[in-house]
């Protein structure tokens, strides 16, 4: 009996040392990754934000213009970083056939009079992106709206395209972690707008194309 | 048949000796990690200075405004996103952070702990952006929260101070990479301390506060993209300034090194 006893202690305590080492608590699913191979070598792989539905947060000053509006509205800049340039944007992050497979934000600020921007795109069951381009000029969406016959305040309708980050001139990858660590590369960023809604929300997609290649 | 219920008597047993044995752990505490080479230079508190909080409703606090989307989707169940608003050590809202947590596929409870992969884009206005990459062990802080107060429910003892970053750079810090302005092309380490002030069972965490700290290398000629070499210029200036701005009489740039003047150092 006592050495049925110690034999199952054993085996108790054996299991669940063997269940903390080796069961694999942490699993977030993952969709299959829809990359291609480009022609002088890097992998490209693009990741869509539709708007407004992806959108999570942003908070901006009033040189970002219409998308610098807090949203959540209760979540608005403190009045010390009220006055520089700068925007701030979250969103969802969705793989080409529109499954949401990770959380993005993007920065977008002026120093020095250079404006930049900057994603940092996480993509839980494989790792993150950190992206930066030279941003384009403050309320770059505002101008190609205006251009497109939209009146400010008002609902608009359309089709309009702002190559936040032009494929030749192109952002960078700069670095990333688990699957995308030692990787660099370059990416663009385009929004296209197909309408602002009665109280000022984008209707679109944003689309970031990335070409990524190990870092040599 | 008595020594098939002696059996599954002693597996019990086992098995709750085990568990006590993973809860007192040794190998997944967390230690207390050197800040020389480092300046405090950004700090913030919880909920105050979280512009945004949201995740899928699992985490031991509150989604922040209430309206915020939360992360309900399979693919970003277990990831939490955060807006913060990041203070010199004068107290003035220096910075603006985006912080996106998910767990680590590392994580193991018998020799690595439960590890977080935590990013961050902080926005210093003015000045630039640069990214936080850095691996957590939450498992302390997990054991004195969740376990001992929200599943055991006993008191909290605190306030308590944990530092969980331990990686990916050298040291248990984490890596920084800077992105644009004054912080492009450089590259550097950085550490947080939290201090969890109040934790309740019902409201999970109710206080606490953190501090960055960041160790930068000094910027190398050639290694920033050519457009933003213009900002380079004044990277010797704009560097140093993250802690004291704009000549602001940020206290942090009297009381330590700057970020800049620390590279120099081995």
């Amino acid at each position: 009996m006592r050495t049925a006893f110690i034999v199952g202690v054993l085996l108790g305590l054996a299991g669940i040392l063997a269940a903390a080492r080796y069961v694999p608590w942490v699993s977030p699913p993952r969709l299959p990754s829809h990359t291609s191979v480009v022609a002088n070598g890097g992998r490209a792989e693009a990741f869509v934000i539709r708007l407004p539905a992806d959108r999570i947060s942003a908070q901006g000053t009033e040189a970002a213009g219409l998308r610098g509006a807090a949203f959540p509205p209760e979540a608005a800049l403190p009045e010390a970083l009220a006055s520089a340039p700068l925007l701030v944007e979250q969103f969802k992050v969705r793989d080409r056939d529109g499954n949401v497979i990770g959380v993005a934000a993007r920065h977008w600020s002026q120093p020095a009079g250079n404006a930049s921007s900057s994603w940092l795109l996480v993509i839980p069951s494989r790792g993150a992106l950190l992206l930066t381009a030279d941003g384009g000029p403050p309320a770059a969406v505002d101008a190609t709206l205006a251009a497109a016959g939209r009146r400010p305040g008002a609902a608009w309708s359309g089709e309009a395209t702002v190559e936040a980050a032009p494929s030749d001139t192109g952002g960078r990858i700069v670095g990333g972690s688990g699957e995308f660590d030692a990787l660099e590369g370059r990416y663009s960023e385009t929004w296209t707008v197909t309408g602002i809604g009665e109280s000022g929300e984008l209707k679109g997609t944003i689309e970031l194309s990335t070409v990524t290649f190990a870092a040599g | 048949m008595k020594y098939i219920w002696m059996a599954i008597a002693g597996c019990i047993a086992g098995a709750a000796a085990g568990a006590v044995l993973l809860y007192f752990n040794p190998l997944i505490a967390t230690g207390t990690p050197s800040l020389a080479g480092f300046e405090r230079t950004l700090g913030y508190t919880l909920p105050d200075d979280a512009l945004v909080v949201t995740h899928s409703g699992v985490l031991p606090i509150e989604r922040k405004p209430f309206e915020v989307e939360p992360l309900w989707e399979s693919a970003v169940r277990s990831t939490s996103l955060a807006t913060l608003v990041l203070r010199g050590e004068a107290g003035e809202a220096r910075a603006l952070a985006s912080r996106i947590a998910a767990p680590s596929k590392r994580t193991e409870l018998l020799t690595t702990g439960v590890l977080a992969n935590d990013h961050w884009l902080v926005t210093v206005p003015g000045e630039g952006s640069f990214f936080v990459v850095a691996e957590t062990n939450v498992s302390t802080i997990a054991k004195d929260t969740f376990v001992a107060v929200q599943l055991l429910g006993r008191e909290w003892q605190g306030p308590r101070t944990y530092a969980p970053i331990e990686g990916p750079e050298i040291a248990g810090t984490a890596r920084v990479i800077g992105a644009a302005g004054s912080f492009a092309g450089r590259s550097g380490r950085a550490l947080e301390r939290y201090e969890v002030e109040r934790f309740a069972r019902s409201a999970g965490l109710e206080r606490a506060s953190a501090e960055l700290y960041l160790a930068l290398d000094a910027p190398v000629e050639g290694r920033a993209a050519p457009s933003e070499e213009g900002a380079h210029g004044e990277d010797s200036a704009a560097g140093t300034s993250l802690s004291g701005g704009e000549g602001s009489g940020d206290s942090s740039t009297a009381d330590g090194p700057s970020l800049a003047s620390e590279a120099g150092e081995p």
